[in-house]
């Protein structure tokens, strides 16, 4: 059974611990045996409910995507939503105080199983996050009260946060914003644990549920920013943040959502786009566990070095000093090495791993490095360089826990994120440089689904070294000044938002692309196109709307943007159309 | 349905979800018989890839069922029959 119950003192404590899983999910099962349980309890026999997790790492990371798939329509969406809502509403309305304790992951529907619950403490740790994934991630709207309760619970504009931008909130923001009411440190847990319970039974905490925040003048203009904001997006994105900000909006000012079910019939009215979105779950997933097959029981200690004054600062705070990982003392020191190191005791290397930030290293280094492109976004992915298959599965799920999507690349001289940026840039440098106007590039990539301009995805990367990269892949020859010169042009924003949509731009791109995914399966870089996918969708912000890069570049789809070769012609070299051509006219497929 | 096709399938869903009690049988709903949730699926399509020598999106799979009872055992074997174009 998902659940462990065990009473004791009058208290019952519901250990959540999924079966066969390494992370919890609220699924069925869990649902059902917790509608059983506490349909049992009478108030004079306990004093409090305790929800607790077995694994450290996972409160609850969801309720299992796989029904959201197979949903198309509302009543489909009564159906597989309904044990799950009746769990819910059976933890509201519990007639015996409910408690949280939340260790590891509190995600999507996990968080909103939470807003359930009368009182929470949250494990100060940094396996501690707290997420709405569904808009985000999936292009979809959140079926369990979240867009009710977050309103009431933590405001408005950090329910928008939540929702709209995905932020992620550790356990200290989550605390600071309400949405938990108190911080456990992870080496006094239990003590902290228990002295919360005191005081909730003493009547000494406060619960969110009596929360309401009252609608705030102020608000009305975060309302407009949003909408403005949201009507800047592709319009593939725009229908299901609007549905969102509607419901939150209601909801704020309101109180509850006047129709019972709407989150429930929002939900079902999504679109392909939407399942498409819940298709690279399952990409991400293959990506992580390629990158670390098995769990290893990270070290006692984890020493990670950095330069002194290194971009990876901010790495630094947000990792390693601002929170601690449960279990693992952390040091963080500066010793002037030009590489920091990754120390761990099963390390293959006495030297540990050799680890830097870097773009793009000039000559391939005997050690493994961290690539950590894009730091002008706050994106979250890191390439992890091998010379030999597993080296670095400590390393990866170091970094897997503390919330990065890792994706491992080994042989060849560039990296695979690398080789994915250049092709990503080549077509747009020689579209500049041919006279394309960057709003022009701006509403080509906007058309096409992808919401970051591409100067913002470029913007990390060296210029100089970008443009040696580019050059090569050029349709005709320009000096590197010219090529450094256009992408300076490409890093500014565009002053006009009046550009024109050029469709042959997208065939151009994907041509280009496709050189990318080969020269990283075929020559050295990622070795499994899920790797390819992820990198493509966290630095090139490549659309959900289209499963992945991978899973888009069929033979088809190229012969298609080879139809008009004449276009492409300006934008991407010759040798790389001809490479397009037999794609085009072979059988290949990155997946099956 | 092609015997050697649908052992390489049913080993990779044992594989799957090694705690799983019971052996996975055609028929067997991936859900409710046998348990499966969206991470198990991720680590199914991987098994399936080390059966099969090709990586394989499953979610074309998923979301074509008229609802999650009709993913079995035996739909997803035609499914990577029709994928992998060896035939059932």
């Amino acid at each position: 059974m998902p659940f462990a119950a065990l009473e004791h003192e009058k208290i019952l404590h519901l250990t959540l611990d999924t079966p066969g899983c390494s992370v919890n999910i609220f699924n069925r099962a869990t649902a059902e045996q917790l509608v059983a349980i506490l349909g049992r309890v009478e108030p004079n026999t306990l004093r409090a409910i305790v929800f607790r997790t077995a694994k450290p790492t996972s409160f609850i990371n969801g309720v299992g995507l796989l029904l959201s798939t197979t949903v198309d329509s509302f009543d489909d969406g009564v159906d597989a939503s309904a044990p799950m809502r009746a769990a819910y509403r059976a933890v509201l309305e519990s007639t015996v105080p409910t408690i949280a304790v939340v260790e590891g992951m509190c995600w999507g529907c996990g968080l909103e199983f939470l807003l359930h619950t009368r009182h929470r403490i949250a494990a100060d740790t940094y396996d501690t996050q707290f997420r709405m994934t569904e808009v985000v991630d999936y292009h979809d709207t959140p079926v369990f009260g979240s867009t009710e309760h977050l309103p009431a619970q933590v405001g408005l504009p950090d329910a928008a946060d939540l929702l709209l931008r995905g932020v992620r909130w550790g356990a200290r923001e989550a605390y600071a914003h309400g949405l938990v009411d108190a911080l456990a440190p992870a080496d006094r847990l239990e003590e902290t644990v228990g002295r919360f319970v005191d005081a909730v039974l003493d009547g000494r905490v406060g619960s969110a549920l009596d929360r309401r925040l009252p609608f705030r003048p102020e608000w009305e203009a975060l309302i407009a920013d949003h909408r403005a904001r949201i009507a800047r997006l592709p319009p593939m994105y725009q229908t299901v943040r609007l549905r969102v900000l509607d419901l939150l909006e209601s909801a704020a000012r309101k109180g509850v959502h006047a129709e019972r079910l709407v989150e429930v019939r929002r939900f079902a009215e999504s679109t392909l786009h939407a399942k498409n979105a819940y298709g690279f779950f399952h990409i991400r997933q293959a990506a992580a566990l390629r990158a670390a097959p098995s769990t290893p029981r990270l070290p006692d200690e984890v020493r990670l070095a950095f330069e002194d004054g290194a971009p990876p600062a901010a790495l630094r705070d947000e990792l390693l000093e601002r929170q601690p990982l449960a279990g693992v003392r952390v040091t963080v020191s500066s010793d002037g090495e030009p590489w920091g190191r990754f120390r761990s005791p099963d390390s293959p290397h006495p030297d540990g791993v050799k680890v830097a930030l870097e773009f793009e290293a000039e000559t391939p280094t005997p050690g493994a490095f961290l690539y950590r492109p894009a730091r002008g976004f706050a994106s979250r992915f890191v390439e992890l360089r091998e010379r030999e298959r597993g080296e670095l599965s400590m390393l990866a799920v170091y970094l897997q826990r503390v919330g990065y999507e890792v994706a491992v690349s080994r042989g060849g001289v560039r990296l695979g994120t690398s080789l994915l940026v250049v092709r990503f840039a080549a077509p747009l440098v020689a579209a500049v440089l041919g006279g394309v106007s960057t709003a022009d590039l701006e509403r080509t990539l906007l058309g096409f689904g992808m919401m970051r301009p591409a100067g913002e995805v470029l913007a990390g990367m060296p210029p100089d070294r970008l443009a040696l990269a580019v050059k090569p892949h050029l349709a005709s020859t320009s000096s590197v000044a010219s090529v450094r010169e256009a992408i300076a042009r490409l890093l500014l924003p565009s002053a006009s938002d009046a550009g024109e949509e050029r469709r042959h731009l997208v065939e151009a791109l994907l041509v280009s692309l496709l050189g990318g995914v080969l020269d990283n399966l075929d020559g050295g870089g990622f070795d499994h196109p899920a790797a390819v996918d992820l990198a493509a969708r966290e630095v090139l912000d490549f659309p959900l709307c289209f499963k992945s890069l991978c899973g888009l570049l069929t033979p088809e789809r190229i012969g298609e943007a080879l139809a008009s070769k004449e276009t492409l012609a300006p934008y991407v070299a010759e040798v790389d159309i001809e490479r397009a051509r037999t794609f085009a006219a072979g059988s290949r497929r990155f997946y099956r | 349905m092609d015997d050697v096709l649908l052992a390489k399938v049913l080993r990779a869903v044992t594989r799957a979800r090694p705690d799983y009690a019971e052996l996975p049988r055609p028929a067997h709903r991936l859900v409710y018989e046998l348990g499966f949730d969206s991470l198990g699926i991720a680590r199914l399509a991987l098994e399936l890839e080390t059966e099969f020598g090709q990586a394989l999106l499953l979610n074309d799979w998923i979301v074509a069922a008229p609802n999650v009872s009709a993913l079995t055992v035996t739909s997803l074997a035609q499914f990577v029959s029709a994928s992998l174009g060896e035939g059932v």
